[in-house]
């Protein structure tokens, strides 16, 4: 593999945004996923679609990563960074599977509200990622993504007390519904985690 | 006389206890958790329940979770405390392993004949719902319901025009208590109205009462014309 010299930096900043937009895109259907179950107009195979785009845009970068001798900001940054979208878009795409997985059928007002914040997240990450290039409007963004942490957090307790609030719930549901509030908590603390390292490489770099 | 009994016990005194009133001749169905039991009610076919006095259950519950069948209790450590306390609290009838094989066959069909049999079916003027056939009518003419939708319709027909609470629609339908937030109740009720107005039209709604729960009206030139 040779080195290139001369620098590809803004082929790093647009597949980042593109990244982003992915993640963004993945999260909006998920959201109608779950609050139009079990009739739901969007498929899961049109987020598993969106989770093999970000797939390759990482790859894209990684592959970009090794061919370049210069980078717009650290390697380790760029690779932290990329695996860090890459985990919300997979986060995403895993709980947008558990409503066929588990056949569910009608949604929960609070997994809706999940789903609200991580479109919310989704979308200040999204902001974030596009503005890599001049770092307008990033801090914003990651303030942005702690505080829908805490919301999204919050929620979730929420949601797992009202399955616990009468002894007669059915284990099924307490088993379906635990594992999707989880699973939308995990994708709405990888945004987070995400929106951290972006505020990191703002730190060195602005 | 052969009965359809339910036997509510652990799992550990389930199988001996099924057993007993299989040798007798008795249809048996095993609960080992009242959600189970509540379950196996829902048919509408028992004749008898006989519950582990032993096992965690409180005769209070088993009589909200199984209205009109008629309870057993099988007391193990027979004292007369104990009878007296199975009693009040609203037992039928209370047996133990020492009774014979003919006292407690008597005992049982006695209970049998005490059962006020739940209607499997239920009517709202033209509109009948059926679980045993597992069909729903509009003046004789098949809807097409799922199974859910058809129980939730069995629910709304038999209260006859009552408002029924979500958690209680649901309880009657899933046999578990609703979850917080919980929107099965509403997605099916929402399947419901759709296929009730392509298939049967104005004379049969579902009205919602905000935030309590639905009832079903049925138009009384509908009744009337019967």
């Amino acid at each position: 593999m040779r080195l290139a010299l001369v620098p590809r930096t803004t082929e790093f900043y647009g597949l980042f945004a593109g990244l982003g937009r992915t993640a963004h895109e993945a999260a909006r259907l998920t959201e109608i996923r779950f609050r139009e179950a079990p009739d739901a107009t969007v498929e899961h195979a049109r987020v598993k679609e969106l989770e093999r785009e970000a797939d390759s845009a990482v790859a894209e970068i990684f592959e970009l990563l090794n061919t370049q001798y210069i980078t717009p900001f650290d390697r380790e940054d760029i690779s932290e960074l990329a695996r860090a979208v890459d985990d919300v878009v997979d986060f995403v795409e895993e709980a947008s599977d558990l409503l066929d997985l588990y056949r569910i059928e009608a949604p929960m007002e609070q997994a809706t509200e999940q789903c609200r914040v991580l479109v919310e997240a989704c979308a200040q990450l999204e902001r974030a990622l596009a503005s890599l290039r001049n770092f307008r409007g990033v801090d914003e963004a990651v303030l942005e993504l702690k505080r829908l942490e805490d919301e999204g957090d919050r929620i979730t307790r929420d949601a797992i007390a009202s399955l616990f609030e009468d002894e007669d719930v059915s284990p099924r549901t307490m088993i379906r519904w635990k594992d999707v509030f989880e699973a939308l908590e995990r994708a709405i603390d990888a945004c987070e985690t995400a929106g951290h390292v972006v505020g990191n490489v703002v730190l060195k770099n602005a | 006389m052969q009965l359809l009994l339910l036997v509510v016990a652990d799992d550990s005194a389930a199988g001996e206890l099924a057993e007993r009133f299989r040798i007798a001749g008795h249809g048996v169905q095993t609960a080992v958790a009242l959600g189970q039991a509540e379950l196996a009610a829902r048919s509408g076919r028992l004749d008898a329940a006989v519950f582990d006095s032993a096992g965690p259950w409180t005769v209070s519950e088993l009589r909200r979770r199984l209205p009109g069948v008629p309870l057993a209790a099988w007391l193990r450590d027979l004292s007369d405390e104990g009878v007296a306390a199975l009693f009040a609290a609203g037992a039928d009838e209370v047996m133990h392993p020492a009774m014979g094989a003919g006292e407690s066959a008597a005992r049982i069909a006695s209970l049998g004949e005490r059962a006020p049999r739940l209607e499997a079916a239920a009517q709202l003027g033209p509109l009948r719902v059926d679980r045993e056939r597992g069909e729903a009518t509009w003046h004789g003419r098949r809807l097409p319901l799922t199974q859910r939708e058809r129980d939730v319709l069995h629910a709304l027909v038999e209260a006859d025009g009552a408002t029924l609470r979500r958690e209680a629609l649901y309880r009657r339908v899933w046999g578990y208590a609703m979850a917080r937030g919980d929107r099965a109740v509403d997605v099916n009720v929402k399947r419901l109205r759709g296929k009730l107005a392509t298939e049967v039209g104005a004379p049969v709604a579902i009205e919602t009462e905000p935030g309590v729960g639905y009832r079903l009206v049925v138009a009384e030139s509908a009744v009337t014309a019967l």
